[in-house]
């Protein structure tokens, strides 16, 4: 179900108040001068980055942090840089950035697709990768992505860094891995190999609108035409982004024919847990639409595949 | 996309003088005067306005479908710097109610305090209202505000609050239908014994939000010693907004002034007189400030009244060759939480239009408006002519499939022939002048819907869910015989021509064409003649914007004040040029003498000579000012064919519009670009409606819309490009000859979308019967059709 | 009165403006209300319908979603810096095309225009679509808002 109407069932709908409570405002200049607010004001502190997620909570006061802690202020967190078999992307990279790199397009282009479908162009310039990760909306399609490519999260707290695991990040919905006191600083992933290829389909009501289901696939295959990874990533079909494991297991160490294409989509559709929706759709529309949408994403990526081999 | 319609510009803007050609400017596509403030940001909306010492006010409202207020504690809120003060129900004992029916022997009126007094029927009415020095210090005073709220039982589905037992929305009526008739005509019985097919339908308009991209706004300031309320505020009508505060408010109508400023859209959703409009009014007096108050977008959803809301079931008497014997119909429209008089518009004006372009000789309608624990429902772009379109077009659709017939030839069969008109409808309706036959022959032609059928074959083959839907619609407009409206034209001394009228544009460019058609009559150049609007202070009286009227009355009225004014400046020309006024000519600039054209006078010279009293003609008063309240004969009935193509995906249920054509007759045309535009937008939000908009709420009555993120409004993606053309058949019924075009494409496109789709799904042999065509509802209708393949 | 009230310079239109507001204040709050620019309108307030959008540092922006304190020094552009007596030819091709009719969602179009220009100055059909997508206009003004946009890139003609 979609943020709002989530937020609206918590709040109650009779308040149609649109302007956040007031909090005090800190634009640190460092990733550690953050970190040490964070740790001052604890819960009562939110941190702001592109502000696409965390300001329209506060419009509607469902969120009323005392303390905003901007990190827009804070230098070396936009970056894509690809290293010693990894890419390393800044947790202040906006879409946009993702959407026109060159390293993104050659190695990573599920990134791209997937990006380019977030919102709209206005929220693409500004929204953050970091952002939208570290908000842990199950409609938020960063997410899937990420599943599907087995990203890494660095966090960074007081006492130092941390290495987090994408199958860890998702913690519940609107809950990431990150504690009290931690700042996304850096996704880091690993470089898919010569044969990947990936897509991001999503099923939406209308260009730009949160997901009704959408399906992220990162597949590689061997010379033999055989599967060696396959990652694929749910969006807003569970409490969190999911991956459907079932479904990579159904494809890895396997030559992949429509046969196996179907079954790894019917996998699929058992390792999704979506939920009813009075504007998108019942639990039984979206599973099957994770079955179709699975499918043709791993028709699209192992195109890509075959083509880059 | 075919750029080759683009359009000839052949005005220029104010200050730049093109030349008129011979024909004059009516007809021509001018571009519009406004543009060049409006491109730069330079409009004065509501909320760009300002005045000095203005508070803000923000609104305390219902969290609950229907609940007893049991009490309201509001000593918390002068605690918070900045705030004004605070007003509750209790605080206007002496304010008025808001407007409901009149009570007759089929409706039932519901008094409606501004601020809710014991019960709140609908999430969002107001209870309470907050005044501070900015908007977001009243949003934390609305916060301090306690109201304990019993929770009581609400009805939300307009079906279900027909039944006996259901919740009341009023404990004082009975049941909740406040509204029932039954109008029959001709011998319905007798037609359904001889028909050789039943078809019987249910049908659903849901609920829709207007949503201008602007919201509801009102700035209220009270000036004490001249006792003069001046209101501004986003009203498609201001003297029945004056009037109906000084009446509601207890001050003289000469005592309320009324401004409309630039507006950011309406479509009948700025029709009614709101609690807020009397709220903030009535604290503008009380705290002795200008009191400003602007919708938030949540406010616009959940409290500006919804459009359409109807269920339909209709029963249709067919003869084996199509022919339309006769039709029985029963509306039942979700009224909302209070019967107010444009709740009531609705569905009575479907039960009026209901047989649409066709000789249908007998036929049964009732209509029920029914009350549910919901904002009331209102006019929204066509405003129940939508839904007489939707019920009749869709009809046609589902009787043409059972008997295999093509939607084409199923509407000749039935249309009214061209030399019946004028031809008086079962609803009781005497349409002025069609030739529908025509009008969808230039249709077929102009889609190549032959090629269109080829090409769907094609796509059938290759398993393709290709569908191509038609509806021929048409409409009431032109409002109407019991309600004039008025423009007064003014020649300066210096001959500049200055036009008030009572109508007033939320986008629809009025400016353009009344100065292309005062300019038209005076023979001067469009650059001389300048139109006012949207003020209370500038004419005497005037009526609402809405229905696709302004062209047929605003533009009559203006016509015939610059007649008036014509007449007056011949006579005074006559003296000038010492020849007979009757044979004096208009045109060019100047004032000629047809007989002879050198005799001639600069029409500006004319326009002096007015004021000066020894310049006269004996016996003629001085000055050029001239006024018409326009009351037309009849109604008049644009009719149209709009053809859409669609395809449905077959695993996801997506739909995807992929051609879109529209033939409209509207009559006479003043700007052919304008008009353009008002048929893209009304294709817009007809598309709207029947892809993905909806109001919702769940089974408690919370709205489960309240922004754009959940309420869906059409963009760049929703429709490919629009190709549009017309016929043209002047209406007799008014001197201009034109007929309305504003809610034409909203009308038409719903049922024409429905349709194609309906005939995308033809291998399933489903009908179509909710809307939006959400991808998720299309794939079940696929799948329990008993007939997917995989 | 004002709640952790800061003072601030916004760079608007190539001008500095000193202006004391509170952090939870908007961008498109205190352009409209403080700098007087009330080009950016408040269709949504929620980042939904573009009508608040203005450049910032060359990229468009939803302004309703923007902290007025998050943005200091950076150089914004609404659409009242778009002309100085003279329209921007994207305001020229607006008014010929016809692509306005309320004008309330105007503004917000320019300036998505813009930014589509200033990056594919010669953009197809579908991209103008694409890029024009985050702009609600009830109106339903899209076919000339394509059209004008098509005709500011002199693409009228190639795409037709």
């Amino acid at each position: 179900m979609e943020t709002f109407i989530l937020v609206f069932k918590v709040l109650g709908f009779g308040d149609l108040c649109l302007y956040p409570a007031s909090f005090e405002y800190y634009a640190p200049a460092s990733l550690d001068e953050a970190i040490d607010l964070l740790n001052k004001h604890r819960e009562e502190a939110r941190v702001l980055a592109g502000g696409h997620s965390l300001i329209p909570m506060m419009k509607l006061r469902v969120l009323r942090p005392a303390y905003v802690i901007d990190l827009n202020r804070v230098k070396g967190l936009k970056y894509i840089e690809e290293k010693g078999g990894e890419i390393r992307i800044g947790a202040l990279t906006t879409y946009y950035d993702v959407i026109t790199s060159d390293i993104v397009k050659r190695r990573v282009p599920i990134l791209a697709e997937c990006a380019s479908v977030v919102a709209d162009p206005q929220v693409r310039n500004w929204g953050t990768i970091g952002g939208s990760l570290s908000h842990c909306d199950p409609s938020g399609d960063m997410g899937s992505s990420i599943l599907a490519l087995r990203a890494k999260m660095v966090a960074k707290g007081s006492s130092g860094e941390r290495v987090i695991e994408s199958d860890d990040w998702f913690v519940g919905s609107f809950q990431s891995a990150l504690k009290t006191g931690e700042i996304l600083r850096e996704i880091v992933i690993p470089t898919p190999k010569p044969g990947s290829g990936g897509a991001y389909l999503k099923l939406e009501r209308k260009a730009g609108d949160y997901a009704i289901a959408a399906v992220g696939v990162q597949v590689t295959l061997d010379g033999s035409g055989s599967c060696t990874y396959a990652g694929i990533g749910l969006t807003a079909v569970g409490p969190t982004n999911l991956r459907a494991k079932k479904a990579e297991q159904a494809l890895v160490g396997r030559k992949v024919d429509d046969r196996v294409i179907e079954e790894a989509a019917r996998a699929a559709t058992e390792d999704c847990r979506p939920t009813d929706d009075p504007l998108r759709g019942s639990a039984e529309y979206k599973r099957a639409m994770v079955g179709v949408l699975t499918k043709r994403a791993l028709n699209k990526a192992l195109a890509d595949a075959k083509r880059s081999r | 996309m075919d750029m080759s319609a683009t359009s000839v510009v052949v005005g220029e803007r104010r200050g730049v003088k093109p030349k008129p050609e011979k024909e004059g400017f009516v007809g021509k596509p001018l571009k519009r005067v406004e543009d060049l403030k409006l491109v730069r940001g330079l409009g004065g909306f509501i909320g760009d306005l300002k005045v000095e010492g203005m508070v803000y006010a923000a609104f305390v409202r219902s969290p609950h479908a229907h609940a007893r207020i049991v009490g309201v504690d509001s000593s918390d809120v002068l605690r918070l710097d900045g705030v004004i003060g605070v007003l509750t129900a209790k605080d206007l004992g002496g304010v008025g109610n808001l407007p409901t029916v009149d009570e007759d022997a089929e409706k039932k009126p519901t008094p409606r305090r501004p601020l809710a007094v014991d019960v709140t029927r609908y999430v969002g009415e107001a209870v309470a209202v907050v005044l501070a020095k900015d908007r977001y210090t009243a949003e934390d005073a609305a916060e301090l505000v306690r109201v304990d709220y019993e929770p009581l039982e609400a009805v939300v589905d307009v079906e279900e609050a027909l039944k006996p037992g259901s919740p009341l929305v009023h404990d004082h009526l009975k049941s909740n239908v406040c509204y029932h008739s039954v109008n029959t005509v001709g011998d319905v019985e007798d037609a359904f014994a001889k028909a050789d097919h039943v078809v019987s339908l249910r049908l659903v308009n849901q609920r829709l939000a207007p949503a201008p991209l602007e919201t509801r706004g009102i700035l209220a300031s009270y000036d004490r010693g001249n006792g003069e309320l001046k209101v501004w505020a986003t009203t498609q009508d201001p003297h029945g907004l004056r009037d109906t505060l000084a009446s509601i408010l207890g001050l003289p109508q000469s005592g309320v002034r009324v401004i409309a400023p630039d507006m950011g859209g309406a479509f009948g959703s700025k029709i009614s007189v709101y609690p807020e409009d009397v709220v903030v009014s009535y604290a503008a007096i009380r705290f002795n400030r200008p009191v400003k108050w602007v919708e938030t977008r949540r406010e616009n959803i959940v409290t500006t009244t919804h459009g359409r809301g109807q269920v339909q079931y209709v029963e249709a008497a067919v003869r084996a060759d199509g022919r339309i014997l006769g039709l029985r119909v029963k509306i039942i429209s979700d009224s909302g939480a209070y019967n107010t008089p444009g709740a009531l518009d609705n569905p009575t004006l479907t039960a009026q239009m209901f047989t649409g372009e066709y000789d249908i000789k007998a036929a049964r309608v009732e209509v029920y408006s029914v009350l549910t624990n919901k904002v009331p429902q209102d006019a929204y772009r066509g405003a129940g002519r939508p839904e007489a379109a939707y019920l009749i077009e869709r009809t046609m659709n589902v009787i043409a499939r059972k008997l295999g017939m093509d939607p084409i030839d199923i509407r000749r069969i039935n249309y009214i022939p061209r030399e019946a008109f004028p031809y008086t409808t079962p609803g009781g309706l005497t349409y002025d002048l069609a030739d529908y036959e025509a009008n969808l022959e230039r249709a077929l032609e102009f889609s190549a819907y032959t090629r269109l059928r080829r090409e769907q074959g094609e796509a059938r083959r290759q398993g393709r869910l290709m569908g191509i839907g038609v509806a021929t619609w048409t409409e009431i407009c032109g409002f109407g015989p019991g309600l004039p409206q008025t423009a007064a034209v003014t020649v300066t001394p210096a001959g500049e021509v200055m036009v008030s009228i009572g109508g007033h544009p939320h986008g629809q460019g009025h400016h353009t064409p009344i100065a292309q058609i005062v300019a038209d009559e005076l023979g001067v150049d469009i650059g001389r003649v300048s139109v006012r609007h949207g003020d209370t202070a500038l004419l005497p009286w005037s009526s609402l914007t809405a229905g696709s009227r302004s062209a047929a009355l605003t533009g009559s009225a203006a016509l015939l004040s610059a007649r008036k004014i014509k007449r007056k400046m011949s006579l005074i020309a006559s003296k000038l040029l010492d020849s007979d006024s009757s044979e004096l000519v208009f045109s060019d600039g100047f004032v000629y003498s047809k007989s002879n054209p050198s005799r001639k006078v600069r029409f500006e010279e004319v326009a002096d000579a007015a004021y000066k009293p020894w310049k006269l003609p004996e016996g003629l008063e001085p000055t050029l000012y001239e006024y018409t309240a326009y009351t037309p004969p009849d109604y008049v009935f644009p009719y149209g064919t709009h053809i859409a193509v669609v395809e449905v995906d077959r695993d996801t249920g997506e739909v995807e519009v992929l051609k879109y054509f529209a033939v409209d007759d509207i009559g006479r045309v003043i700007n052919p670009m304008l008009v353009e535009g008002q048929v893209h937008g009304g294709i817009m939000q007809g598309a709207g409606q029947a892809l993905i908009e909806e109001v919702a709420y769940d089974g408690g009555g919370q709205p489960l819309t309240q922004s754009f993120a959940e309420y869906l409004i059409p963009s760049t993606q929703t429709l490919p490009n629009i190709e549009w053309t017309r016929t043209e058949t002047p209406t007799p019924r008014n001197p201009l000859g034109v007929k309305g075009v504003g809610e034409a494409g909203t009308i038409a496109a719903t049922p024409t979308i429905v349709n194609a789709v309906e005939d995308a799904l033809s291998e399933y042999n489903v009908v179509v019967d909710r809307m939006p065509l959400r991808a998720d509802y299309i794939l079940s209708l696929i799948n329990n059709s008993g007939k997917r393949q995989n | 009165m004002l709640v952790n009230p800061r003072r601030i310079t916004l760079r608007v239109n190539g001008l500095n403006h000193m202006v004391t507001v509170e952090p939870r204040e908007s961008l498109l709050d205190v352009l409209r209300k403080q700098l007087g620019l009330t080009g950016a309108k408040k269709g949504c307030d929620m980042g939904s319908c573009g009508a608040c959008t203005v450049m910032v540092d060359g990229k468009s922006r939803l302004s309703c979603l923007t902290l007025a304190v998050s943005v200091e020094g950076m150089d914004i552009v609404t659409v009242e810096g778009l002309s100085r007596g003279e329209l921007d030819p994207l305001q020229e091709a607006f008014v010929r095309n016809d692509a306005l009719q309320c004008g309330f969602c105007t503004p917000g179009q320019v300036m998505s225009a813009k930014f589509l220009l200033d990056i594919i100055p010669k953009p197809s059909v579908e991209e103008v679509k694409y890029y024009m997508s985050g702009n609600i206009c009830r109106c339903g003004a899209y076919p000339k808002i394509i059209r004008a946009v098509l005709d500011a890139a002199g693409e009228v003609k190639r795409n037709g």
